[in-house]
């Protein structure tokens, strides 16, 4: 489905620009932007890595690594579950605390991400609209529940960001959920 | 025939490898939040802490009367401090800190607690806090010295020390002030017994009346 969108080599150009950009944001001279704003790390650096992930299926080796797998990933299922345990991991306010504080575990959220964008990119061309509709709108409802959460609450549930970063991130989580479900629906709808 | 085998053993060879990181996947998640206890860094730092008390490594403290006070010694007296961490110039958080602490101070010399229970303060800006600003700080607060005391560190090199020993991670917020994640710490001989937060002060005052027996 994400296959049909790029069309060229400039657009592999594209996603690799994107992959450094999302990358670069952990790297030193960039890295205090996601050091000093939840935004920076969770509503542009994760959903980057994951974008960039998804549109890493449209080179013919990532093609060979899917067919290789493909007899324990009917539907697309596996992939689905690997990359839903991965975003809901990068969820909780103790791993976004991590990984700001502790190198190894920044390297395995940005190598994690790309890997659920990876699958889940995969995953939707394998996959009945109803099997999407299940993970997609789970993990959408999730992150507007959080979102909610990051608004509403007085608490700051990372201990590197402050409160007021938490609650703007809170809107962007709900406003990215939103745009998830009506992008897929609009995909689906197109077919 | 032949494709409606293969897909059937397919779709059981999908079924165990959704399993098996199905269950990674909870393997993941109860080791990095302490068996589901804890989501938060704060709520992990709370936690471990029930398990085994903490010792603090030692520090050079000063105070509004420029006594120069290990923290070690600081509770020579037997009692239990409940401490917090501040900075004298602030006035978001710490305001509601300061009206917990005077809530505790209250609570502490009408049950006639002094000689069991006192009260710390430190702060964590020991360049700006030095013994005039913690005399000011104070005042504002109307301590009772002989309960609550506010301190500073004597050496400004040991902030680092003082906040990665307590657990204390502070941000720069606008207008040059900080935020921190600001709770209770019980502290009797140098080891930190227990962490609440700033709305369970009543509990805490419980747990250091046990803990001074």
């Amino acid at each position: 489905m994400i296959r049909k969108l790029l069309k060229s080599d400039w657009q592999s150009i594209g996603v690799f620009f994107l992959l450094c950009v999302a990358v670069g944001l952990s790297i030193p001279p960039f890295r205090f932007l996601i050091e000093q704003s939840m935004m920076m790390q969770m509503v542009i650096q994760m959903p980057l890595l994951f974008i960039g992930g998804a549109f890493l299926n449209h080179f013919p080796r990532a093609k060979k690594i899917t067919q290789f797998v493909s007899p324990f990933n009917t539907f697309g299922l596996t992939g689905f579950m690997l990359a839903q345990i991965i975003l809901i991991y990068w969820m909780l306010p103790i791993s976004i605390d991590r990984a700001v504080v502790i190198p190894i575990y920044d390297i395995a959220k940005v190598i994690s991400m790309i890997i659920a964008g990876f699958w889940v990119g995969d995953a939707l061309e394998r996959s009945p609209p109803a099997l999407q509709l299940f993970f997609i709108g789970y993990f959408a409802a999730m992150m507007i529940w959080l979102g909610i959460y990051f608004i509403n609450s007085d608490l700051r549930l990372c201990n590197v960001y402050s409160l007021s970063s938490q609650y703007w991130t809170g809107y962007c989580l709900c406003f990215i959920s939103a745009a998830i479900v009506t992008f897929w629906s609009f995909l689906v709808l197109k077919k | 025939m032949r494709n409606h085998e293969n897909s059937s053993v397919e779709i059981i060879g999908t079924l165990c490898a959704t399993l098996i990181i199905l269950f990674l996947g909870i393997w993941l998640f109860l080791g990095s939040t302490l068996q589901g206890q804890a989501y938060t860094t704060e709520a992990l730092r709370q936690a471990e802490l029930n398990e085994n008390p903490k010792k603090i490594k030692s520090l050079i403290l000063v105070n509004s009367d420029q006594q120069i006070i290990e923290l070690a010694n600081l509770s020579k007296d037997q009692r239990v401090y409940i401490v917090d961490f501040m900075y004298t110039r602030c006035q978001t958080v710490c305001l509601s800190l300061g009206s917990v602490f005077q809530n505790l101070q209250a609570k502490i010399l009408a049950q006639g607690l002094e000689k069991k229970i006192g009260l710390a303060s430190i702060s964590f800006d020991p360049k700006n806090d030095d013994p005039q600003a913690l005399q000011r700080y104070e005042k504002r607060m109307q301590m009772q010295t002989d309960v609550w005391r506010a301190y500073s560190l004597q050496d400004a090199n040991q902030r680092d020390l003082l906040l990665n020993s307590f657990g204390i991670m502070v941000i720069p917020a606008p207008l040059d002030e900080f935020e921190h994640n600001a709770a209770l710490h019980l502290l009797k001989n140098n080891t930190l017994y227990r962490i609440f937060p700033l709305d369970d002060a009543d509990n805490a005052l419980l747990q250091a009346v046990g803990l001074s027996q």
